[in-house]
């Protein structure tokens, strides 16, 4: 069984003995480097067991919360690339993110929760399950393998099965090793799924070809082809 | 791919997350290696986990209102209309509880042998001390907090007795026994007042 960080359990512990005037006028402080400053995790603990739900005390420990939230959905499409692309094109990107972030809020039914834990990592989390539904919805294009290929005779044959096997790393490999991290992560993520695992598990992980196709569950040229095709589209994404 | 399966990716990144929660590529290696059979599922959340950047997010931005204002009300809502699923599990687990089986919770929780504590505590007549309510949050396997609003809610639906007139004026206990008032109501030996009143220390 996963346990709140014992800091927050002391901390949930102490806020409960406190008068409700208390706790209001802690619920204002917003300077996480206050010594008074409510951890998220022990106000989604009490926001999740309903805490004074008789009371208006809930209502603003939720308001603290969500306003948190708020803050946090905004900060990660700060700090992600394909988000911000995301955003420009839908102004209710923050409070679709929200409204989907409370609805897993609510569905959690672990003793405790990973949002009791690690507010931050939940919340991320959360914000990336909602980006690559986003992007699922946006993302019209066909994967490769599904693409046919037609020889010269009029034979079909599948568009992957014609790309050569090269067995060696190409230099493009090595330059794209030397991109920034969260720029390269950032490209990766609009590929077809197959392509950016195939570039994570042979340029990043630098695993073998054998456990690259095993993971991928296709032949080595396919994994290379994968990975040709990812480092081609990347290419283009990084100029 | 099943829904279970993706599920069950999702637990294990998830959990891994709690545990490195500022992963790099070592540890994300580290997992897949543990779990090849999510390989790919472990990958993809490795590369939408990298694509954040570190800037700082402490900068002042202006507080989007606007997200705020569309959305708390949907939360509220929820949050008053909907009972607590811990809570209401809880509930049901202290419902449970009867008979015989008081007085072995008593002992297995170290208690002891004097299972109108528990009652009282279940009731929420008694205030339990947290090492008490830990080891019945462990053996129910709930949280404390949800234990605690449940007892909270049970003194508060508790019955008032009535009164026939008399010349006093009627007493409705407002809150719970103390955990000492209630050792000490049990006049038992020195040693196992001295005993229970210990399972207070850590308050």
């Amino acid at each position: 069984m996963r346990k709140r960080d014992p800091k927050h359990e002391a901390s949930l512990n102490t806020l409960i003995q406190l008068l409700p005037e208390h706790i209001e006028r802690l619920l204002l402080i917003n300077d996480h480097h206050n010594s008074e400053y409510i951890a998220s995790e022990v106000l989604a603990s009490l926001v999740r067991a309903r805490y004074s739900v008789q009371s208006d005390l809930l209502g603003l420990i939720t308001r603290a919360l969500h306003r948190r939230v708020i803050i946090g959905i905004h900060a990660c499409i700060r700090r992600n690339e394909t988000l911000r692309t995301l955003a420009i094109g839908n102004s209710e990107l923050v409070q679709d993110t929200a409204s989907y972030f409370w609805e897993k809020f609510f569905e959690d039914e672990q003793l405790v929760p990973n949002y009791e834990v690690r507010f931050g990592v939940y919340l991320q989390d959360r914000v990336i399950d909602y980006m690559r539904h986003l992007l699922t919805e946006e993302n019209t294009r066909e994967s490769m393998d599904t693409f046919t290929s037609i020889d010269e005779e009029g034979n079909s044959s599948s568009y992957i099965d014609t790309v050569s096997d090269d067995l060696d790393d190409s230099p493009e490999i090595n330059v794209m090793r030397l991109q920034d991290q969260s720029r390269l992560m950032s490209a990766l993520v609009n590929l077809p799924q197959k392509e950016r695992n195939a570039f994570y598990f042979r340029v990043e992980c630098k695993y073998d070809w054998v456990k690259v196709a095993e993971f991928l569950g296709c032949s080595i040229p396919k994994a290379r082809d994968l990975l040709n095709l990812s480092i081609e589209k990347l290419q283009g994404a990084l100029k | 791919m099943t829904n279970t399966f993706k599920v069950e990716a999702k637990y294990i990144v998830e959990n891994f997350l709690m545990d490195y929660p500022n992963p790099n590529t070592k540890d994300w290696s580290t997992l897949i290696d543990t779990h090849p059979e999510f390989a790919q599922e472990i990958a993809d959340a490795a590369i939408f986990h990298g694509s954040f950047n570190d800037t700082n997010i402490n900068e002042d931005v202006a507080f989007d209102q606007k997200a705020y204002d569309a959305t708390i009300s949907q939360v509220l809502n929820h949050v008053y209309q909907t009972p607590s699923p811990s809570v209401l599990e809880a509930n049901q687990k202290i419902e449970a509880i009867k008979g015989p089986q008081i007085k072995i919770i008593s002992i297995t929780i170290g208690i002891g042998p004097y299972p109108v504590l528990l009652n009282g505590i279940l009731a929420g007549r008694i205030l339990a001390p947290n090492s008490v309510l830990n080891s019945l949050s462990n053996f129910l396997k709930v949280p404390i907090l949800a234990l605690q609003q449940v007892f909270q809610s049970k003194f508060e639906q508790s019955v008032i007795p009535s009164f026939k007139s008399t010349e006093s004026k009627p007493e409705v206990k407002t809150n719970s026994k103390s955990w000492e008032a209630a050792v000490r109501s049990l006049e038992l030996s020195a040693d196992e007042t001295v005993r229970l009143l210990k399972l207070s220390d850590e308050d």
